[in-house]
C-alpha cells in the first residue's frame, strides 16, 4: 500500500454513512489504501466493521437514499469513480471491476440458468454473439472446475451445490477478464475442504489472468497465504495496514494483537488459555469520541479516550491508528 | 464456587454414585443410527429412501472430559447430539448415561437423567424464547425440575448463575433481543448450568460469533468445566477450536466416525485421509508457512447421505482410494491407545509419509491442475 504511481486503485479518505430511524450509522470513517496492479489485498475485521460497505462504495452500490458517501476519492486507473456518470459506472462494473457479493442472492438470479447469466454479461460488455457467448460460458465453467460444463451451463442455480454456486459466481465475475476482482467472503458459507478448493482456484485465476484482488473476510488466517497486503478494520476505521508478513509477524495495533491471540492454533495445548478480547464492539450509532477500540483495549490510556488516533507510520508501508507502543506500553 | 451447588448437593452425590458404569464412562453411545425417511409424490406420499444422517456411531465420554465432534456441514453432528439426548428418537442403537440405558429408565429416572444432561444450541438468536426475560429463561428449568422451594431461592440462584457466566444481576430483567450473540450464548450457558448437569452437548456454541467473542465463550466453557467437572460433547466444524477445547476428538464424515484420537495426536499423527485433508485445509495465520504448506485439495463435493457411496463412503474423494475401498466398509481399528481409525490403507499411507499419489494432485476436474506440490 505504498504511494505507487502504478496503483490500479487508490482509495483516499473514504467515508460512508447511513440514516436510520435510530440515528446516523457511521459505517466507514475515512479509509485510505492502494491496490497496485496484480496485487491481492486482504480486508479483515469483525461483523459490522464496514468491510462490505467500503467495497460497495467503490462500486457505487451504496443503497440510497439511506446511505451516502460523505467524502473521499476512489481513483481507478486515473479516474475518480465517485464523480463518474451512472452510465460510465455501468461500463466499469462487471467488466473492468467485478464483485463477488457476500449475499449470493445478489449475484445469481434464481430464474435464469447459470449459462444465460454469464452470456448476458459477455454480450453486454464485450458485444459477443450468441454462439460466442455460449461457447465462452462453457469455457468459463470449465475454468472454475465445474464438471461436465456443457450440461451444467443449462442448470439453474438451485441445481448446484453451495461450492458449485460459488464457482459459478466466480465464473460470472471473471467473464470479462476484470482488472480488479472484489471477493466479499467468497468462501465463508462453505466447508473447510470446499473453502480450500475455492481459495486455491482464486489464486490460480489471479495468476493466470493477472488480476488484482481485494479479498474480504473475517478470518484473519485466510488472508495469510493469499494476500500481499492486509488491512484490519474496526468500527469503520482501518486500524492497521501493511505487508502481510508485517501484520502477522510484527503486529502493532492492540486489536490486531487481540485478534491473533483469540484464535487457537493447531498445536497449542489445552492448558494455554486464549487471550480473549473482553467486551463487544461499539455501537455504530454512537461511536465514542476517542479510539473506537479503547473500551476493550488493555493498553488504553486517558489520551485514547479523547481523539481518534491519527495514522502513524510504524514500518515500511506499515501504518496503525494507535498512540501507544505495544512493546513498551508507553505513548509513541 | 460453592454457591453453584446450593440445593443440589444431594443430586451430585447421587449422580457420581451411578456414574461408575462398567468402564467408567459417563456417557456411552453404541451403534447409534438415525435415518430420516425421504418422501416422494404429492398426493400419495411414498418413502423413496432414507437420509443416513447418523450411521452406526459408537463413542464414549468420560466424566469431566471434553470429546470434540468435528466434520463438515451435513455430516450428522447435530443429529448425533439430538439422538443421544432423545430429542430425536434414534432409529436404533443404545445410549448409556451414568451406566443406565436411557431407554430402559422409568419415567422418573429418565427425568432425573435428563436434568444431568443438557444441551446448548448453535443459534444464539433462535434458541432463547424472545417473550421471556433472561431471568425467566434461566429460572424455568429450576421450576420444571422442582429444585428450589421458594421463589426467593430461585431468584438468588438465577443471579448467581448470571454472575458465573460473566453477566450482571440487572440483566435478569431484560429480553434476549437486547443482547449480542456472545451474551446470548452466555445466557444459554447459564440456563444449561442451572440444574447442575454432569454432561452438556454444546452444538456449535461459537460458530455464529465473531472471533474475538468466540474466545470469551471458549474460555468460559473451560473455566466452568474446571470448577464443576462437567463433561462436554463439543460439536463444531472448526478444527482449530475443537482441537483446542477437547481432550479427545472424533472426526465424522457422512454419518460415520472415521477417526478418534487424543487432541495432541490429531495434529501429530492424523491417519485417516479425510482427517489429513481437513488438517491441511485449515488456514493458519502464518504467511511463510501458508506459502510452503502442501494442501490436500479434495476433489468434488460431499456426496448425498441419501445414497451414500458403497464401501468406504469417502472413496470417491479420497486421493488414496483403491479397488477394495469401493467394495468393503472399513471398520474402526485401534492403532494406539485411544486412537482409532477406519481406513483400509492407513498403515500404507502413513508409511508412505502421507503424501497423496500423483493422480490426486488433480482438481475437481481434469482441466484445472493444482499448483502442484513440487
Ligand atoms: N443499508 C444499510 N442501512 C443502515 N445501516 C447499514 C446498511 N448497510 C450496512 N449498514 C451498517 O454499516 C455497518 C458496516 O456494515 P458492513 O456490511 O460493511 O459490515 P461488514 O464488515 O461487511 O460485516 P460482516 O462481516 O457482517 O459482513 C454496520 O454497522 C451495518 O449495520
Ligand atoms: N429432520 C430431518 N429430516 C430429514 N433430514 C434431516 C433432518 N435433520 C437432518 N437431516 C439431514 O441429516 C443430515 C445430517 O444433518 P445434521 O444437521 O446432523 O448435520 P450437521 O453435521 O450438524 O451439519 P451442520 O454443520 O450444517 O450443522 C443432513 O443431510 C441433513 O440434511
Ligand atoms: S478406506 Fe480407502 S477410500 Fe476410505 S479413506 Fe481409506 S484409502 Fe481412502
Ligand atoms: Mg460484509
Ligand atoms: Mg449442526
Amino acid at each position: 500500500m505504498t504511494q505507487n504511481a502504478q496503483s490500479l486503485l487508490q482509495i483516499r479518505d473514504l467515508a460512508v454513512e447511513f440514516s436510520t430511524d435510530d440515528g446516523i450509522v457511521k459505517a466507514v470513517n475515512g479509509v485510505s489504501y492502494e491496490v497496485p496492479a496484480g496485487h491481492a489485498i486482504g480486508i479483515v475485521g469483525e461483523s459490522g466493521s464496514g468491510k462490505s460497505v467500503s467495497q460497495l462504495a467503490v462500486m457505487r452500490l451504496i443503497a440510497r437514499p439511506a446511505g451516502r458517501i460523505t467524502r473521499g476519492e476512489v481513483i481507478f486507473d486515473g479516474e475518480n469513480l465517485l464523480e463518474a456518470s451512472e452510465s460510465g459506472m455501468r461500463r466499469i462494473r462487471g467488466n473492468r471491476i467485478s464483485m463477488i457479493f457476500q449475499d449470493p442472492m445478489n449475484s445469481l438470479n434464481p430464474v435464469y440458468t447459470v449459462g444465460r447469466q454469464i452470456e448476458e454479461s459477455l454480450r453486454l460488455h464485450q458485444g459477443s454473439s450468441k454462439d460466442e457467448a455460449h461457447a465462452r460460458a462453457i469455457e468459463l465453467l470449465d475454468l472454475v472446475g465445474i464438471p461436465s460444463p456443457e450440461d451444467r451451463v443449462k442448470d439453474y442455480p438451485h441445481q448446484l451445490s453451495g461450492g458449485m454456486q460459488q464457482r459459478a459466481m466466480i465464473a460470472m465475475a471473471i467473464a470479462c477478464n476484470p482488472e480488479l476482482l472484489i471477493a466479499d467472503e467468497p468462501s465463508t458459507a462453505l466447508d473447510v475442504t470446499i473453502q480450500a478448493q475455492v481459495i486455491e482456484l482464486l489464486g490460480e485465476l489471479r495468476e493466470k489472468l493477472n488480476m488484482s484482488v481485494i479479498l474480504i473476510t473475517h478470518d484473519l488466517a485466510l488472508v495469510a497465504g493469499f494476500c500481499d497486503e492486509v488491512a484490519v478494520m474496526y468500527a469503520g476505521y482501518i486500524v492497521e495496514q501493511g505487508p502481510a508478513r508485517e501484520i502477522f509477524y510484527n503486529p502493532q495495533h492492540p486489536y490486531t494483537l487481540g485478534l491473533l491471540g483469540s484464535v487457537p492454533d493447531l498445536k497449542s495445548s489445552r492448558d494455554e488459555k486464549l487471550e480473549a478480547i473482553p467486551g463487544v464492539p461499539p455501537d455504530m450509532l454512537a461511536l465514542p469520541p476517542g479510539c473506537p477500540y479503547a473500551e476493550r483495549c488493555s493498553f488504553a490510556r486517558d489520551e485514547c479516550l479523547t481523539v481518534v488516533p491519527e495514522l502513524q507510520e510504524v514500518g515500511t508501508a506499515h501504518t496503525i491508528r494507535c498512540i501507544v507502543d505495544v512493546k513498551s506500553g508507553a505513548l509513541r | 464456587m460453592s454457591t453453584a451447588s446450593t440445593g443440589s448437593d444431594s443430586d451430585r452425590v447421587d449422580g457420581s454414585e451411578t456414574a461408575a458404569s462398567r468402564n467408567g464412562a459417563l456417557l456411552e453411545v453404541r451403534n447409534l443410527k438415525k435415518y430420516f425417511p425421504v418422501h416422494r409424490g404429492t398426493f400419495i406420499r411414498r418413502i423413496s429412501g432414507h437420509v443416513h444422517a447418523v450411521d452406526d456411531v459408537t463413542f464414549k465420554v468420560n466424566p469431566g472430559e471434553t470429546l470434540g465432534l468435528v466434520g463438515e456441514s451435513g455430516c450428522g453432528k447435530s443429529t448425533t447430539g439430538y439422538s443421544l439426548m432423545h430429542i430425536e428418537e434414534p432409529t436404533s442403537g443404545e445410549v448409556f448415561f451414568e451406566g443406565h440405558d436411557i431407554v430402559q429408565l422409568s419415567v422418573q429416572e429418565r427425568r432425573s437423567a435428563r436434568r444431568r444432561m443438557q444441551m446448548i444450541f448453535q443459534d444464539p438468536y433462535g434458541s432463547l424464547n424472545p417473550r421471556m426475560t433472561v431471568g425467566q429463561i434461566i429460572e424455568e428449568p429450576l421450576i420444571v425440575h422442582n429444585l428450589y422451594e421458594s421463589k426467593a431461592d430461585r431468584l438468588s440462584r438465577t443471579q448467581e448463575l448470571l454472575e458465573l457466566v460473566g453477566l450482571a444481576p440487572y440483566h435478569a430483567a431484560r429480553y434476549p433481543h437486547e443482547f449480542s450473540g456472545g451474551q446470548r450464548q452466555r445466557i444459554a450457558t447459564a440456563r444449561a448450568l442451572a440444574v447442575t448437569p454432569t454432561f452438556i452437548v454444546c452444538d456449535e456454541p461459537v460458530s455464529a460469533l465473531d472471533v474475538s467473542i468466540q474466545a470469551q465463550i471458549i474460555n468460559l466453557l473451560q473455566d466452568l468445566q474446571q470448577d464443576f467437572g462437567v463433561a462436554y460433547l463439543f460439536i463444531a466444524h472448526d478444527l482449530k477450536v475443537v482441537r483446542h477445547i477437547s481432550d479427545r476428538v472424533a472426526v465424522m464424515y457422512l454419518g460415520k466416525i472415521v477417526e478418534t484420537t487424543v487432541s495432541d495426536e490429531l495434529y501429530d499423527r492424523p491417519l485417516h485421509p479425510y482427517t489429513r485433508a481437513l488438517l491441511s485445509a485449515v488456514p493458519l495465520p502464518d504467511p511463510d508457512l501458508e506459502r510452503k504448506r502442501e494442501r490436500i485439495i479434495l476433489p468434488g463435493d460431499v456426496p448425498s447421505p441419501i445414497n451414500p457411496p458403497s464401501g468406504c463412503n469417502f472413496h470417491p474423494r479420497c486421493p488414496w482410494a483403491q479397488e477394495r475401498c469401493s467394495q468393503e466398509l472399513p471398520q474402526l481399528e485401534t492403532v494406539a491407545p485411544g486412537h482409532e481409525v477406519a481406513c483400509h490403507f492407513w498403515k500404507e499411507i502413513e508409511d508412505g509419509g502421507g503424501v497423496p499419489p500423483v493422480s490426486a494432485a488433480i482438481h475437481a476436474t481434469s482441466t484445472t491442475p493444482t499448483a502442484s506440490p513440487e
